[in-house]
């Protein structure tokens, strides 16, 4: 492998005056010189040929998440050091989906996002063919043709081959940073109920979190579980098929279930009893379990299957001039070729994949056809929504354990045990012996408006849990004040800072590379997370994926902190932009 | 809203203890500053004609904050879509100065103080007014008051709609600290409830302090004792919105403006109001009247 150039462009900056920085340093000097005058004569002549790069960091407001509003703030100041003219606007989550991930328009932000189980996840992410998709589908426009092909490559290899591929696309996605990846935070719960146990069975946010729960004493099973969180989506719309995701997601946990589902550290059958991969033909022959029922009563069956990979592979079945397919599952809908109904049970897929990516094909949601058959009118064509993709879906009729009881909006939402299901049947299956029935009959969500009310709802009896999503800010006041227990694992959600690479100047990678280095992600970690969390350098879980120079190793081996702990070596960093080729002034402001 | 609800029980609990402080205030406030022997003279002549007198007003003042409630429960949304992002230039401009200076004055027990200034002061502060001119026999300050007040509130709603703001607390960076929903987190639930977080330019807490202020200093000769009450707790209450960081010092400043607009308003337009309120009052007797006939004549036959 060659040496990648920004490889060569940080050597070049080590040592010292290479030819490129006594080039950059005398821009700097010529325009410190001219720079005062310049500026009279482009108010005198009314144009302006180098104007002061400006940017808009947008980030969610500290009620909705401290720990991403703090970094934001950090970040926002730190360019303002260096000579950027930076705007800190907020954006609650409805309109932060607006803005970035229907309407791109951002310069850039600090949020979160879940990254995948598997580095495939990266596919639909960073696809250049995405750009002009809907959610988490290349939000930041990024577009790298070798990448692409990459992408493309690791999706049909296994073992080792598929690992040098994927490390080779996190070098490039690190050498790029189209996004900075900060840290993944730790999942934080406090319980105060002591009817259940099994809390840290499971990662908290995975699908799987609530059915590992068991009943304390033998008898109970009829108990009500409550949780509180203060994400009200929840009592607005059901639909699986929105364009965002939160890793813990109720909806595509308790309501609608897959064909298989990752627990245990693989994927493994869930509604499928069993499937069979033909790698040479690169066919998929899925077996589903008998007797499965939608909770509206209706049986499931293969023609259901087949519905659902057409539906989010076009959402609009064909009826519309161009095909809209459900942005939030297209990386695994454009995997699967065709869908062919062989029995009642048994469904054959034609897939792109290899045996390592072929089975997460299956976590797709399924979807029941007399349903979300009528679901097909383009109700935005600019943003590609169908109804499909934007409706509340408040009337939720799905497969999965529990059953939508009822709904107030911005209140609450209850759930009830649906009995047929596989689980709460104990109908004596591996996977009915895995998890047995559901520890609670029913699970009432209610709204709450922060962390501290949430905790509130606990000491006043008023619920059970919060959900995993604690502020670690308030754990030590949880725990020695009220009393309350913890449950606490890793978890998939990634702090980063997102840039609209469509955009002057984040278009430009070593600009990009420039921001990163304002970041001291290991003192994020320490101050902002009280060390709940794990500083990123890729965006992947697993070391095994990840280059040996890659790796944390005290710091970001790519785009180290161009300081020590909070103080930021203003000079260091500045350097940083010039190299990437733009220009200060005399009185330290930066220009293009 | 679901009955029975424990979250439900939690809400109630906090709206009846804010009641009780406040009635317990009233009641306190009427002795001293209104005084026994007038109060004996209102009884005297009893407060039903002087309720009758001020009805329309309050019918008014009712439709006014229920349309406002109404419109600010959908101009969030509308706020998003045609409001101009305003926070993050007021946190280029003041930046967390202001609000830190307040929160480093040397105010004994500030930490317990201004969140019950904020929250029971400021109720007290709203609604003994209104309790004070309506046992005084001259209306005049009470249909003025109520008039600033739904002044107040339309100006302050459409201004909510067309501004998004955030307060300093949601600016984490600034290291304002949070004093209201750590000392108290279940008052978030009233807040929230009353408020959203993008709402706080102006400070309507500030503009309603402050117009009872001035209507306080305008009425010395009435209620002297209430004047030196009215404005201290005026400037305390405007001081705890930057000192528990829910506001910017511009929110505050934005929304003394408006008190003294209001104030200017309902003094420049009383009779035209005044007059409204009075036909209105006679249309709706007079339409009450005929309806009344009606009825009797249909019984009649």
């Amino acid at each position: 492998m060659t040496t990648l150039w920004w490889k060569q462009m940080d050597e070049d900056n080590r040592a010292r005056l290479t030819r490129r920085q006594v080039a950059a340093g005398g821009a700097v000097a010529a325009s410190g010189l001219l720079g005062g005058c310049l500026g009279s004569m482009r108010q005198f002549l009314g144009f302006s040929s180098l104007d002061q790069i400006s940017l808009r960091v947008m980030a969610p407001p500290a009620d909705w998440d401290r720990r991403a509003n703090e970094i934001a703030g950090q970040l926002v100041e730190r360019l303002k050091q260096v000579g950027i003219d930076t705007r800190f606007p907020l954006v609650p989550p409805r309109q932060f989906r607006r803005q970035v991930l229907y309407d791109r328009d951002f310069d850039l932000y600090v949020g979160t996002m879940p990254i995948g189980r598997d580095p495939d996840y990266l596919r639909p992410l960073l696809t250049s063919t995405y750009t002009d998709a809907l959610g988490w589908q290349n939000p930041f426009g990024f577009a790298d043709i070798s990448l692409d092909e990459s992408l493309a490559r690791q999706h049909r290899q296994t073992g080792e081959e598929r690992t040098d591929t994927i490390r080779r696309v996190l070098d490039t996605v690190a050498g790029e940073q189209p996004f900075v990846p900060i840290a993944t935070d730790q999942a934080i719960a406090a319980i105060s109920t002591d009817a259940f146990e099994g809390w840290e069975r499971a990662p908290l946010r995975d699908p799987t979190w609530l059915l590992e729960l068991e009943p304390a004493s033998d008898s109970a099973t009829d108990e009500t579980l409550r949780i509180t969180t203060k994400d009200g989506s929840i009592t607005q719309q059901l639909n699986p098929l929105v364009p965002w995701i939160n890793e813990f997601d109720l909806v595509t946990s308790l309501l609608y279930d897959p064909l298989a589902r990752y627990y245990d550290d693989a994927v493994r059958p869930w509604l499928a009893e069993d499937w069979e991969l033909v790698t040479d033909d690169d066919e998929l022959t899925v077996t589903l379990r008998s007797d499965l029922y939608w909770h509206d009563g209706e049986p499931i069956t293969a023609e259901d299957v087949e519905f659902t990979y057409d539906f989010l592979e076009d959402t609009a079945l064909g009826n519309a001039d161009a095909e809209y397919p459900a942005p939030r599952f297209q990386g695994q809908a454009q995997a699967v070729d065709t869908v062919t109904v062989e029995t009642d049970r048994t469904v054959r897929f034609r897939v792109d994949s290899s045996a390592a990516t072929a089975p997460a094909l299956l976590t797709v949601p399924l979807l029941p056809k007399h349903v979300w058959r009528s679901r097909t009118r383009v109700s935005n064509a600019r943003r590609g929504i169908t109804r499909a993709i934007g409706h509340d879906n408040t009337g939720a009729v799905g497969s999965g354990p529990m059953t939508l009881a009822n709904r107030t909006e911005g209140e609450s939402v209850r759930f009830s045990r649906f009995e047929e299901h596989p689980l709460n049947r104990d109908d004596g299956s591996p996977l009915a012996d895995r998890f047995g029935q559901l520890a609670f009959s029913e699970l009432v969500v209610s709204l709450t408006p922060s962390d501290l009310t949430m905790v509130a709802y606990l000491r006043e009896n008023a619920a059970d849990v919060t959900a995993p999503s604690l502020d670690n800010k308030i754990v030590s006041g949880v725990v020695s004040r009220d009393g309350l227990s913890l449950a606490t694992s890793e978890s998939r959600t990634l702090y980063h800072v997102g840039f609209n690479t469509r955009r002057r100047p984040l278009r430009n990678p070593s600009f990009r590379r420039a921001v990163a280095h304002l970041i001291n992600k290991g003192a994020i970690v320490e101050s902002i997370f009280d060390g709940y969390a794990e500083p990123r350098t890729t965006p992947v879980r697993g070391d095994s994926w990840i280059p040996e120079d890659l790796r944390w190793n005290n710091g970001d081996p790519e785009v180290p902190f161009a300081g020590v702990e909070d103080e930021l070596f203003t000079e260091n960093a500045r350097k940083h932009f010039s190299n990437a080729g733009y220009h200060y002034t005399d009185d330290d402001i930066l220009v293009y | 809203m679901v009955l029975g609800d424990p979250s439900t029980a939690i809400l109630i609990a906090i709206v009846v203890r804010v009641l009780a402080v406040t009635a317990l205030l009233l009641g306190i406030s009427l002795v001293a500053i209104v005084g026994v022997a007038q109060l004996r003279a209102v009884a005297r002549r009893g407060i039903g004609r002087q309720i009758r007198r001020a009805l329309p007003y309050f019918v008014f003042l009712g439709i006014v904050l229920g349309s406002m409630a109404t419109l600010r429960s959908v101009g969030s949304e509308l706020s998003w879509r045609v409001g101009y992002e305003l926070s993050s230039l007021i946190y280029e401009i003041e930046g967390g100065t202001v609000v830190l200076a307040v929160q480093s004055l040397p105010i004994p027990r500030a930490g317990l103080l201004f969140p019950v200034v904020y929250v029971f002061g400021y109720v007290y502060l709203l609604s003994f007014p209104f309790l004070a001119y309506l046992l005084s026999t001259d209306l005049r300050p009470f249909r003025t008051l109520s008039l600033a007040y739904a002044f107040n509130y339309v100006v302050g709603v459409i201004l909510y709609i067309a501004f998004i703001a955030y307060g300093p607390r949601n600016y984490y960076n600034l290291g304002a600290v949070e004093v209201l929903y750590n000392v108290w987190p279940e008052s978030q639930l009233l807040t929230s409830m009353v408020n959203t977080n993008t709402n706080v330019f102006p400070s309507l807490h500030s503009s309603v302090s402050t117009t009872i202020a001035i209507m306080a200093v305008k009425t010395r000769d009435r209620y002297p004792l209430w004047t030196p009450i009215a404005v201290v707790l005026a400037a305390l209450v405007c001081l705890s919105t930057m000192y528990l960081a829910i506001h910017w010092a511009t929110d505050v400043v934005a929304g003394i403006v408006l008190a003294f607009l209001s104030v200017w308003f309902a003094e420049r337009y009383y009779d035209q109001y005044v007059d409204l309120m009075e036909r209105s009052r006679d249309r709706t007797l007079e339409v009450a009247g005929r309806i009344r006939n009606r009825i009797a004549d249909y019984r009649a036959e």
